[in-house]
């Protein structure tokens, strides 16, 4: 009895091993990542898009010609060739909407491109009104009468950046100031005033939303605690367009290293994961069978 | 062989383990959020403390009550509601120790908000300062109708000296509020508040002004002639030194004393702003001097005259003080181990400020406050964490002739008290931490040295043997001859049936101590070193093959089915017990012998 | 089964939850774990032995418990004076 039970008990000390192993190569702790469901990455976010059924976009050639689509292009990472920013101009003239959530100026080429008036400014924005104990943690409260800010009555920064022009959505409160010796403290020379991070503007027939801070789509940030109406805030985004488009070409959410892009062809493919499953259950048996014959 | 492999592995297993975590042993917390709180772009915000209560929410309401205090606290003055004065400043004192503290709290010390603070603290100083000149001023009115009544010229000069010097005082206070306007104002428009009341309480305060200054003139011109003496027999009249003064400059009255009939005047009162300051002897021929350093003189216009045996009064005469450049020297502060010395002197162009508060500020934040010595020199060492700081000096200057000052900014680097053997090192140089150690240490020890001699209650002691059979330490020998070998004395019927091994009875009756002393005895015999560790089983598996083998394991057997049956020993299985070990122990003895 | 075997899963099964509910609390520390550790073995170590007796395993836990006390004495050292730094 004893000994029949010792390699069971090897085999699932093995297997919870493998399990382990496998959940710390799925994962990630790249910033913004969807596949990072740590605090920094975004997998909250996209699962809420994913159970309302978002296209994930590779090119933006695949934009469709219909009115009535939103386009979210979470913290991009790369630059935008010609060809695709005059496509994404097009989509906008269409009647749809564009969600660029980005804290880098290197997005105001983009801006600029689409022929906006509104730039991202990546200054060191703080503010007496925070929600933890740390400068980059600022509250911005709703501004304007844009749809986007109805019912939401605060929500929660990371980190931002400003915008400048357009039609404030959301702003900071009247005791913030861009940090510029950057001693996490108002000092002399930096004055107090409201800064702009959620911005619209009109364009042809669609609407153009800047956000100035990415930061406020990774998890522990869309983590409904007290206060925070950030989880709100990207519900209310998504639910402005019956359809709902993700840009995956050029965001960060899209990152990940090579081992999750091969565990993600596995998991796409139910063939594939059973063929899995099944040699692992095979080897297991075998390693237990010759075990069994080795005492014999 | 398998064995060894086994062995190897595990110890090798073992050892990589232990070293794993030795390395770690210098910082033991492996992970916790705050390890990676702070990523490139954003923070982790579940990982950090979270800051309750809205505090901006607090701030303006808090900057448009004090835009609003001094309107309404004016215009109660200005009513003469002396009794409202006082609550209304209580309240408005209260407002502003609360945005005070908002300010230390929100670390706004040097921001628009702390200048706001500090024009309202100023504006606090000068209605406290109004609503005790207007409350004087209405006495003296009082005053002045009931001496004009009763016809005392004296008095009456009196009350128009005190008068005049209230006046200046409340236009200097009237210049002062003038000042603040700018922060202010500019502060509240800033935060889109309304600023109409602060400056309609301007309008009031000129007005309350007005009415002192025409107050005075009717005083003044119907009153005791002016500015002229009482008595004519008596003439007082004084003179200043030099009419304007600046810090630690002196400010000297000189003056003289004519009284009729000659002899040697009494003490002279000289009164600066209406206060009396001395009371100074005059010489034979009625002249006398006074002066002072001027040191907390508010800068201003300030009046000053003598009063001779309460009824000779000379003019009024105003001196100014002038407020004069401050200079802050700090010398490169001197960074040592986890301290800086910070040292440099505060000085005007002529003369050190002496006894002064300078502060040190580290990154805009108050590190320490130290006091001048007599020379104006100070000197002071401050803990300041590691780490780049922008340090400096500031003097306030808050109730001196002084401008404010501040010295050079100087960037300081503190070093990390290094984590090496140097550190290492100056933390076992501390005589208490070694002390600490030691202590621990040795409790620890000791505590480790009782588990390992302690023994359960009712067990019997082993000890691993350590000599060849047959030559048993003396007292073992001793303990053995002691023992019952032989059949056992008869008397063992009348032990009572149920044995209690807690009890401590007679050892000779003990299954307990049978089975250890014959343990004892086999191991002796066949050199095995961990008596304690066997069972009666594994004592009767051991003699396997042995003459004695037989009679050993018939004695576990039956010690086994009553010491461990559950049940109470009866009468004839203590025999048996007794019977199997006496026979076990023969056949050792045989042996041995 | 036999005590020696029931022992340490005993203290197998009472490591791996310590460490599941570092796991949980998200924070791993490698003091507090040694601390559980040793609270656990002191305890099975107590509950495995018997009066008549020290089978020669427990005689060497024993041993690896003393080395723990001392190894804990240490531990206390350390927190004493991280507190009198402060």
């Amino acid at each position: 009895m004893t000994i029949s039970r010792a390699p069971w008990l090897a085999a699932l000390l093995i297997l919870a091993g493998i399990l382990a192993l496998l959940l710390h190569i799925s994962g990630t702790t790249m910033d913004y990542s969807r596949y990072n469901t740590g605090w920094n990455g975004t997998s909250t976010l996209f699962q809420v898009m994913d159970d309302r059924g978002a296209v994930m976009l590779e090119r933006m050639d695949e934009l469709p010609d219909s009115g009535d689509c939103l386009l979210m292009i979470l913290a991009p990472g790369g630059e935008y060739p010609a060809g695709e920013i005059s496509r994404l101009s097009l989509f906008l003239d269409r009647g749809n909407i564009v969600v660029l959530a980005s804290d880098r100026e290197d997005e105001n080429s983009l801006l600029s491109g689409l022929g906006s008036a509104i730039s991202i400014r990546n200054e060191n924005l703080s503010s007496i009104d925070r929600y933890v104990d740390h400068p980059a943690s600022v509250i911005a409260f709703p501004s304007g009468a844009d749809p986007l800010r109805t019912g939401i009555s605060r929500i929660l920064l990371n980190n931002p950046s400003y915008v400048e022009g357009g039609f404030p959505v959301f702003e900071t409160s009247l005791l913030s100031w861009v940090d510029k010796d950057g001693n996490s403290r108002l000092s002399r020379g930096e004055s107090l005033q409201k800064f702009s991070v959620v911005a619209a503007e009109r364009h042809g027939n669609g609407t153009l939303y800047v956000i100035a801070d990415p930061s406020i789509f990774i998890n522990v940030m869309q983590d409904p605690g007290e206060r925070s109406e950030n989880a709100e805030f990207s519900r209310r985004l998504m639910s402005l367009k019956p359809c709902l488009l993700v840009d995956q070409g050029h965001s960060r959410t899209a990152s990940c290293p090579p081992v999750i892009r091969a565990v993600n062809l596995v998991r796409e493919s139910t063939g594939y994961m059973i063929a899995i499953i099944t040699l692992i259950f095979l080897a297991i048996s075998l390693f237990i069978v010759t075990r069994r014959k080795d005492h014999d | 062989m398998r064995r060894l492999s086994v062995v190897l592995v595990s110890a090798a297993l073992i050892v990589s383990c232990l070293f794993l975590i030795a390395m770690q042993s210098a910082s033991p917390l492996l992970y916790s959020p705050r390890i990676d709180a702070i990523a490139d772009d954003h923070v982790n915000a579940g990982a950090l403390t979270r800051v309750t209560g809205d505090r901006a929410e607090r701030v303006l309401p808090l900057v448009s009550d004090l835009l609003n205090s001094p309107g309404s606290l004016i215009l109660t003055i200005k009513a003469n509601d002396y009794e409202n004065v006082a609550r209304e400043l209580e309240e408005y004192r209260q407002l502003s120790r609360n945005l005070d503290s908002l300010v230390i709290n929100l670390d706004m010390t040097e921001s628009e908000i702390a200048e706001f603070r500090k024009a309202n603290t100023e504006n606090l100083h000068i209605l406290t300062e109004l609503s005790n000149g207007t409350e004087r001023w209405e006495e003296l009115k009082t005053l002045e109708i009931r001496y004009r009544e009763g016809g005392d010229s004296q008095m009456l000069t009196s009350i128009t000296y005190e008068g005049e010097s209230l006046q200046r005082k409340i236009q200097d206070l009237y210049r002062d509020y003038l000042d603040q306007e700018d922060v202010m104002v500019k502060t509240g428009e800033k935060f889109n508040l309304d600023t109409s009341s602060y400056i309609e309480s301007e309008r009031e305060f000129r007005e309350i002004v007005h009415q002192v200054e025409t107050g005075q003139e009717e005083r003044v011109s119907t009153g005791a002639g002016g500015a002229s003496t009482g008595d004519d027999q008596y003439q007082l009249t004084i003179d200043l030194l030099d009419r304007e003064v600046s810090y630690a400059e002196r400010m000297q009255v000189d003056g003289l004393i004519r009284i009729p009939g000659g002899g040697k005047p009494e003490d002279v009162d000289i009164f600066i702003d209406s206060q009396k300051a001395a009371s100074v002897p005059t010489g034979v021929n009625g002249s006398f001097s006074f002066a002072q350093v001027v040191e907390h003189e508010r800068a201003g216009t300030h009046t000053v005259f003598a009063v001779y045996s309460g009824s000779v009064f000379s003019e009024i005469m105003t001196f100014v003080v002038e407020t004069e450049d401050a200079l802050l020297i700090l010398k490169p502060p001197e960074v040592t181990e986890s301290h800086v010395v910070f040292s440099g002197a505060l000085r005007t162009d002529t003369a050190a400020v002496g006894n002064a508060p300078v502060e040190i500020l580290s990154d805009g934040k108050r590190a320490s406050t130290v006091t001048t010595d007599s020379g104006g020199n100070f000197r002071v060492s401050e803990k300041i964490p590691p780490g780049d700081h922008t340090v400096k000096a500031l003097f306030q200057a808050d109730s001196y002739p002084l401008s404010p000052s501040e010295s050079a900014e100087y960037k300081i680097t503190v070093p990390e008290p290094a984590p090496s053997i140097e550190r290492e090192s100056g933390f076992f140089a501390n005589p208490l931490h070694i002390g600490v150690l030691i202590a621990s240490i040795c409790v620890s020890c000791i505590a480790a040295f009782f588990y390992l001699r302690r023994r359960r209650p009712g067990s019997i002691p082993v000890s691993p043997i350590f000599h060849l059979p047959g030559n048993g330490l003396p007292e073992e020998r001793e303990k053995r001859e002691r023992m019952p070998i032989s059949p056992l004395p008869r008397e063992q019927d009348e032990i009572p049936g149920i044995l209690d091994v807690q009890a401590g009875l007679e050892p000779g009756m003990d299954p307990g101590y049978l089975f250890s002393t014959l343990r004892k005895a086999v191991s002796r015999h066949l050199s095995f070193l961990h008596p304690g560790s066997l069972t009666p089983r594994e004592l009767c598996s051991l003699c396997k093959n042995l003459p004695f083998s037989t009679a050993v394991c018939r004695f576990a057997r039956d010690y086994e089915q009553n010491v461990y049956g559950g049940q109470e020993i009866s009468g004839d299985n203590r025999e048996t017990i007794l019977a199997a070990y006496s026979s076990a122990m023969e056949s050792l003895e045989g042996i041995d012998h | 089964m036999m005590k020696k075997h029931l022992a340490i899963s005993t203290l197998a099964a009472w490591v791996i939850l310590v460490t599941g509910f570092m796991i949980l609390a998200r924070t791993m520390d490698l003091e507090i774990f040694f601390v559980l550790w040793l609270i656990g073995i002191l305890i099975i170590v107590e509950l495995v032995s018997d009066q008549m007796a020290t089978p020669r395993y427990l005689g060497v836990l024993k041993l690896v418990i003393a080395s723990g006390v001392i190894l804990f004495g240490v531990i206390v050292a350390r927190k004493i004076m991280e507190i009198l730094a402060q």
